[in-house]
């Protein structure tokens, strides 16, 4: 697919924001960064437990991290979002009939 | 989406939001692979299945992640094919596509052996053994299962052909339902896991098998992850898709996970084995597929049955849903020219793709028959493996192609790491997936090597369709039109024999200074995303033509709009609030058998949903000269009148007769009194320009017309509107909105009288006020009728008395 198409398509931001490459903010990555650790954390413990109560202070902590990259998921979404606005390029958004 | 102008707009109904496409996620992921493959994998990996659920959540995350990007930036109803085939060369679109096509077949496959099993079972418990029984005697243990499988393949098979699908509703209900039967399982066990916290000894030794065994639960259940394809499918039906698909997309894999893990911990420390048996999981393992449903015996009373009626529900609706995408990719290719273009044939009447349909059926029905049920489900799970392994890659070099100019709703962390990590790991899992079974990899490499042959042979000749099918275009706001005032809509299926409704919506137009916008839904089965119902979009806009021209030569401002829509219903609904429509005009083609269905399911829906001035008419038989007007409501009667009037001069009629019912009881002096307050609201009116009715004992001239007050006191207004029918040639009833507890379609009255009424009626349905039509609304959920009998003249009557 050329990129001609994906302007037909109205996929693409205005011609005057081309160049830059994308990035989550720095929030998004922070955050995500502490939800990765957690979650890898947990995994460990879960393994090296061994099925002890380790093993179930990992699962616990498992669950909570899944709360938490919600969370900041939901943030990031947000954050891009309000970015697209502020260059008046949030594309498809909810029309009156939807 | 919005095309053409003029004569014809086309629009698209989008109408899946957060939540509606966040259960079609987790339906797509919950039940049929943690209810039919929980066993085998705990036999794989011991009480290391709790790992392997998390280290498969992991990876589904970091690839859910990279869907959700692709997902917000290009939201499409291809979902990986399309991915793929915008960043690699055309051979990898080609595979990806094959691949997509054979691992949800084959996902379809193994929830039809789960059905077929699960029934073997609940007849079981019943007492009934399969085998020895009628035509199933004598036959190998499994063959009955695999025989009811086929059967209910062929059975969701016509059911796609037939264009019914699960709807929204239907399948957010079965989705909770079988949440329900799981955490009433998982309740179970974790309260037997409190009231004895020694049982958690069973865990250990954790990993039996080692590693192996945990990454071959991880291969067999990988498939129980897949619903972030299907979420990322439905982008061209889902509301501001940028911010709605990745938020879903990371919901469903929150709400599955979890459950999975408790599943599994529930399993593995809350059951016994039985006798003679020296763990748990070893057991679970001989019993496969039902492994969760003997457990929960133990757990929940009747924990047993609970298990395989959601097990039942789950695999039914989890095949519809498969057989739903496979048969939507192979027809996206048939379009594409990468399969031979008869895959993208639809069919005349059922308007589904009825050769992509039957291929996939016959490629579901043959895997079912092929393979045993653990192999299935592996080679479903390598499948997708396979598929995601490309997307992550795929996602990588959109990036580098169109990164800096595509409109991203959601951005990957960490980018490239997470797709490279998500490819690192799922070729680990591919490496011992192979490892499986001879079985398993001669089906994966049979299908890829056919999938190579297909391309050299044929895909790579033709030319292929620039822009794959089927991409959102645009989503300007679809109603762009500036009204002087809200139109009067009329929503057309056929334009023959539709003459008096276009007229009547002419007239109403005229009278109010109005235009008319003519509706006209093309209803897409939810087998085909919605841009194929495009090739319908010309034969529709020469139908409507002539209604159109009818229209305009009334002398109003009338257009047409044609939408694209799953639902008619909501496509009406939408378009009436939308266009803040004044008065929507509706055709009533004869009286229904009962008062709950009366216009058919879609327009009683619209009636319900929508909150404007419904005309709902009947057909007049031959020449109109007088028409009869029941009311005794000075606020609502104006408007009645008009519309009255507005047929009039449509029909040509002579009189309108308003007739004001009165109980016998009712005195002389209240009539007298009642009477005049009638004729002033008619004349006061800024909806019909009476003037002055000083008199209400004269009748009234209005460009020809005579409109004449009578009061008639009669203690069964049912009866005397009945014979009052007798002597007129049409009969147009007030129904009012409803109660506050309930919109009415058009109520009990206005039903049993078109019923008995000897002429054609006309029923006028006024618009709620906004806050009672939210309080309706909300009330509307939770009620699953039409029943409250409000409106009509029984109800104005005593008012007036």
């Amino acid at each position: 697919m050329a990129l001609r198409d994906l302007v037909d398509l109205g996929l693409i931001l205005p011609r005057e924001h081309w160049g830059h490459a994308p990035s989550a903010s720095r929030r998004t990555g922070i955050l995500t960064a502490l939800a990765s650790f957690l979650g890898l954390g947990s995994a460990l413990l879960i393994w090296y437990g061994e099925g002890s109560a380790m093993t179930f202070v990992g699962v616990g902590l498992f669950l909570l991290d899944l709360l938490a990259f919600l969370l900041v998921t939901f943030a990031a979404v947000e954050d891009r979002m309000a970015r697209l606005k502020e260059i008046g390029a949030e594309g498809p958004t909810v029309s009156p009939t939807e | 989406m919005r095309a053409g102008s003029g004569d014809g707009s086309v629009e698209l109904t989008r109408d899946l939001g957060f939540w509606d496409v966040t259960l079609i996620g987790v339906g797509a992921m919950i039940g049929a692979g943690i209810f039919v493959l929980v066993g085998s994998a705990a036999g794989h990996a011991g009480p290391a299945l709790v790992l392997a659920f998390v280290i498969n959540g992991i990876v589904a995350v970091l690839t859910a992640l990279v869907y959700a990007e692709l997902g917000s930036a290009i939201p499409s109803a291809g979902g990986s094919y399309i991915f793929i085939r915008q960043a690699l060369p055309a051979l990898f679109g080609f595979m990806a596509g094959w691949m997509s096509w054979f691992a949800h077949a084959v996902a379809g496959s193994l929830y039809a052996l789960g059905f077929g099993s699960f029934t073997v079972e609940i007849l079981r418990v019943g007492g009934i053994e399969l085998t020895r029984w009628g035509v199933f005697a004598g036959m190998a243990a499994h063959t009955p299962a695999v025989l009811l499988g086929i059967l209910v393949g062929l059975f969701f098979f016509y059911i796609n052909f037939r264009g019914a699908s699960e709807t929204g509703l239907a399948g957010a209900v079965v989705t909770v339902a079988k949440i329900a039967v799981i955490l009433v399982f998982v309740g179970g066990g974790l309260w037997v896991l409190l009231r004895n916290p020694e049982r958690l000894a069973t865990f250990q030794p954790f990993a039996p098998n080692g590693l192996g065994g945990v990454f071959l639960a991880m291969g067999i259940t990988y498939v129980a992850f897949e619903g972030f394809e299907v979420i990322v499918q439905a982008g061209e039906e889902v509301k501001d898709p940028k911010r709605t698909i990745p938020r879903a997309v990371i919901t469903a894999m929150i709400i599955v996970i979890p459950i999975y893990l408790l599943v599994s911990i529930t399993l593995l420390g809350a059951i016994d084995p039985p006798p003679g048996e020296p763990n748990t999981w070893t057991w679970l393992g001989q019993v496969k597929e039902l492994g969760l449903a003997r457990a929960a015996e133990q757990v929940v009373p009747y924990g047993n049955l609970v298990i395989l009626v959601g097990g039942l529900l789950s695999t039914m609706s989890a095949l519809n849903a498969t057989t739903f995408s496979s048969t939507r990719v192979s027809f996206a290719m048939g379009r594409d020219h990468f399969l031979p273009p008869i895959f993208g044939r639809i069919h005349r009447t059922t308007r589904t793709p009825h050769v992509a349909l039957g291929a996939t059926g016959a490629l579901i029905l043959f895997m079912l028959v092929a393979l045993p049920l653990e192999s299935v489900a592996a080679a479903a799970s390598l499948m997708f493996l396979l598929l995601f392994l490309m997307v992550n890659l795929s996602s990588v070099f959109i990036r580098r192609r169109f990164g800096d100019k595509l409109a991203y709703g959601y951005l990957t962390p960490f980018f490239p790491a997470v797709p490279v990590l998500a490819v690192l790991i799922q070729l680990v899992l591919v490496r011992h997936m192979l490892h499986f079974g001879a079985d398993v990899l001669v089906t994966a490499v049979v299908w890829l090597g056919l999938g190579a042959t297909v391309y050299v042979t044929y895909s790579r000749h033709q030319k292929h369709a620039k822009i794959p099918t089927p991409v959102v275009v645009e989503e300007r706001p679809v109603l762009e039109y500036s009204y002087a005032a809200p139109p009067v809509v009329l929503p057309l299926a056929l334009p023959q024999g539709a003459e008096h409704l276009i007229r009547t919506a002419a007239g109403l137009a005229k009278l109010m200074d109005r235009r008319v916008l003519m509706l006209h839904v093309v209803t897409v089965p939810g087998q085909l995303p919605l841009r194929a119902g495009n090739e319908l979009v010309p034969d529709a806009r020469d139908e409507m033509q002539n209604a159109l021209d009818l229209a305009r030569s009334e002398g109003v401002d009338a257009e047409m709009l044609i939408r694209l829509a799953h639902d008619a219903s909501v496509a009406m609904v939408k378009t009436l609030d939308a266009s803040d429509a004044d008065f929507c005009v509706l055709g009533w083609r004869r009286v229904s058998r009962g008062p709950n269905r009366i216009l058919g399911s879609n327009l009683d829906r619209v009636l319900r949903e929508a909150n404007c001035n419904f005309v709902v008419m009947q057909e007049p038989r031959g020449r109109v000269d007088r028409i009869l007007l029941p009311t005794s409501n000075p606020d609502q009667g104006p408007l009645a009148l008009a519309v009255s009037y507005a047929l009039a001069r449509t029909l040509e009629a002579s009189h309108i007769d308003v007739l004001t019912l009165f109980p016998k009881r009712a005195t002389d002096e209240a009539v007298d009194n009642f009477m005049p307050q009638m004729a002033a609201a008619f004349s006061e009116s800024a909806d019909i320009d009476l003037g002055p009715w000083s008199d209400w004992r004269t009748p009234m001239s209005l460009n020809g017309i005579q409109i004449s007050l009578r009061p008639l006191r009669t203690d069964s207004t049912m009866d005397e509107l009945e014979a009052q029918s007798l002597d007129y040639d049409l009969m147009v009833l007030g129904a009012g909105p409803g109660g506050l507890l309930g919109r009415e379609v058009l109520g009990r009255f206005t039903w049993t009288l078109a019923n008995r009424s000897a002429c054609p009626v006309v029923a006028v349905r006024w618009r709620a006020a906004p806050l009672r039509f939210q309080v309706q609304s909300f009330f509307d959920f939770f009620r699953d009728d039409g029943e409250p009998v409000v409106g009509g003249p029984e109800d104005v009557s005593r008012g007036a008395s």
